[in-house]
């Protein structure tokens, strides 16, 4: 049945668009993350880092100041008072040539690299308690006072550069739980999905070879992958029941059709053997035309219902239901008379609007009515209503109290071809019932045969229809 | 009448053809939407009988292109394709009618002498007259021999509609687009009904039957003067 499928293109973990996102979102965190660390960054550590400078700048003015006004020796003094039991700030001043003089609580000038406005960072050794030495970071700017007088004033910044490193250190770490979770994650997310995406590929793969009956699990999370197996099982459904359909059909053609196909040339055959026998040869050809007539209407039947169910939808128009029934009434009741049987409608006079296919709906209104009288006995009665339900959907019931239709038969008669074996011997092909549901189906209607207690009730049900003027919605102005 | 018959299928067309030769018209036939297009230009049929589904140029197109041209002769679609909207756009096109395949022969002949009437006489004549039947379009009356006759609006409908087409032949199907406005068949004879209905009332203790029905084919209301 199915021609050869196509192999699927070699699987690459990279090429799924799992793994795309995952990878797509993992840049994402990683670039807006180190920005946010920086700006965090600047804004505390720099901004500890400026105020140490300034705080040194401060202090060398203070002192220079204090040189101005009362001299060498004053700062020596005020140098020596502020070295004393001091350890954040340091200080150390010195006198060319009487290394002597030289004061403050640093023990040496630091060596490094000195930028030209003074500045440098250096390490610096403090005695601990235990004895040993504990080298610490310091910066400090060395001002040159006045020649001969050079003067250090630092801040020992220890403690800032432990928060610099804190802070690269939980820098470094966030960024590395951050990608191993997203990529931890991902991976499980791209699992989880790779193997629905799977699973629905290999089901539409075995539909493609044949098996109808592949059905997908569904989760009801509702997310997209769920629906979409929503969507594919209900197509499914419908593929299933189309080529069932579709296979009764071929079975009932071709028993349905070969009968009178068969009396047809049958029947000409034997006028060719009347060849001198013009009336009976008349009679013949007469007879062979109303087998054609019958296969033909068969034929236009099975089209019709074929092409309603084809899923392409005619051009819908408002068709007022109560006129429809109206109108096929008067056609009919002439004919129901002619077989004593009397046919009532009752419609109310407002309209009842639905949106629709007119001819079809006449047609399928006509094939009811044509079945109605057909299986009703003279004297019997058929009802015809129309209304509009409180739910706003149009109704249509068929009612007659003719032999009615067997509880076990209802769903069958459906069908196309199914005849209850009772009607064989009445004229038709059988389609009339199924076109009728071809055409509610269309209408996305609902059809139902039930019990008249005696007869039968046929329910045809059609969304969206209203009553015309009538108030009902809000007044314009 | 010269009849331009524009049909692919050969069999077809010569059944066509034959019959409508032996009621006395000239038959021509082209085998595509081309040929029929330049045939129609050329020879100026009285009417047309165009297939649907042509090869070159379709059926559709052939005809839109003559209403492009101004050229209103009559066309009768015919068509295999019994979509439900195929008539609609088959009359959008331009054609005047449309008759589904397979038809009999019968419905084609009605249809196209019903078409032809109605093209050459555009008369809306406010009395329709046929022997001593006499139907007032204005005043809606109709009456017999000079007897007033009692018809409902339906029968009314029929009945002018039968007058319309006086001596020609008119199907069941026609009858039931033209008088009630529904294009299907009707599984039952449902109108056979209503003609004998109408034929009660209007032939019924007159010595000369108007109202006939024509075996296989349908109505005419004719008399024995008329009939062909």
């Amino acid at each position: 049945m199915a021609g050869a499928v196509p192999p699927l293109p070699r699987f690459s973990l990279l090429r799924t668009a799992a793994v795309q996102l995952t990878l797509l979102y993992l840049v994402l965190v990683a670039v807006t993350g180190s920005a946010l660390l920086t700006l965090v960054h600047t804004m505390s550590v720099g901004l500890l880092n400026r105020e140490t400078d300034e705080g040194i700048q401060r202090e060398v003015q203070f002192l220079s100041a204090q040189l101005r006004r009362s001299g060498p020796r004053t700062l020596r003094h005020l140098v020596d008072d502020r070295s004393y039991g001091q350890t954040s700030s340091l200080y150390l001043l010195a006198f060319a040539g009487q290394p002597a003089l030289t004061t403050g609580n640093l023990d040496s000038w630091p060596t490094g690299d000195v930028d030209p406005n003074g500045w440098v960072n250096f390490n610096y050794s403090l005695p601990e308690r235990g004895g040993l030495l504990e080298t610490r970071a310091a910066r400090a700017q060395i001002v040159r006072l006045e020649p001969g007088l050079r003067i250090l004033v630092g801040r020992d910044i220890q403690g800032l550069r432990m928060i610099e490193g804190r802070f690269t250190e939980s820098f470094l770490w966030a960024g590395g739980i951050v990608l191993v979770l997203g990529f931890a994650g991902g991976a499980l997310i791209a699992r989880q999905t790779l193997l629905r995406v799977n699973r629905i590929n290999s089901a539409a793969r075995n539909v493609l070879v044949g098996d109808l009956t592949q059905r997908l699990p569904e989760r009801g999370s509702g997310d997209e992958l769920d629906r979409l197996a929503g969507t594919f099982n209900i197509m499914m459904e419908r593929i299933e029941g189309l080529v069932k359909n579709l296979r009764e059909v071929t079975d009932n053609i071709a028993h349905d059709l070969r009968t009178p196909l068969h009396r047809l040339r049958s029947g000409l055959e034997a006028a060719l053997l009347d060849a001198n026998d013009s009336a009976k040869q008349q009679h013949a050809l007469d007879r062979a035309i109303a087998e054609a007539d019958q296969l033909i209407e068969t034929f236009n039947g099975l089209l019709e219902i074929a092409q309603l169910e084809s899923g392409v939808k005619p051009t819908f128009e408002p068709v007022d239901l109560a006129l429809l029934v109206r109108e096929l009434a008067e056609i009919y009741e002439p004919v129901a008379d002619d077989s004593g049987l009397a046919l009532f409608v009752h419609a109310e006079e407002t309209p009842c609007v639905c949106a629709g296919h007119r001819t079809l709906l006449a047609q399928s209104l006509s094939n009811l009515l044509d079945n109605a009288i057909k299986y009703s006995s003279p004297g019997g009665s058929i009802r015809v209503t129309v209304r509009v339900t409180p739910a706003g959907d149009g109704e249509l019931i068929l009612a007659d109290d003719g032999p009615g239709i067997p509880a076990s038969e209802r769903r069958r008669v459906l069908d196309r071809f199914v005849r209850l074996s009772t009607s064989r011997d009445l004229p038709g092909s059988g389609l009339g019932l199924s076109l009728v549901a071809a055409v509610v189906r269309l209408h996305d209607g609902a059809l139902s045969l039930e019990d008249n207690g005696p007869g039968l009730r046929i329910r045809i049900r059609l969304p969206g229809a209203r009553r015309e003027g009538r108030p009902g919605g809000p007044l314009p102005g | 009448m010269h009849i331009l018959i524009v049909e692919d299928d050969t069999v077809a067309a010569e059944f066509l053809a034959k019959g409508l030769s032996e009621l006395g018209h000239v038959v021509d036939h082209a085998p595509d939407g081309l040929t029929g297009l330049d045939r129609a230009l050329v020879t100026q049929p009285d009417a047309l009988i165009v297939d649907c589904m042509l090869p070159e140029l379709d059926g559709l197109a052939m005809v839109r292109q003559l209403r492009a041209k101004k050229i209103d002769t009559p066309v009768l679609f015919l068509s295999a394709l019994r979509e439900v909207d195929h008539r609609v756009r088959g009359l959008e096109a331009g054609g005047d009618d449309y008759v589904v395949k397979p038809y009999a022969f019968a419905e084609v002949r009605a249809r196209l002498d019903a078409l032809v009437r109605r093209h050459s006489s555009e008369v809306t004549a406010s009395t329709l007259r046929l022997a001593d039947l006499e139907l007032d379009r204005l005043k809606r009356t109709v009456q017999r021999a000079g007897k007033p006759i009692e018809l409902q609006p339906r029968e009314f409908r029929m009945l002018e509609f039968l007058l319309e087409n006086a001596g020609q032949v008119v199907t069941r199907t026609m009858l039931l687009e033209k008088v009630w406005g529904y294009h299907f068949e009707p599984r039952t004879r449902v109108i056979d009904v209503h003609i004998s209905r109408l034929r009660a009332k209007i032939d019924r203790g007159f010595p000369e039957p108007l109202l006939q029905t024509i075996r296989g084919a349908g109505y005419s209301l004719r008399t024995s003067a008329t009939t062909r």
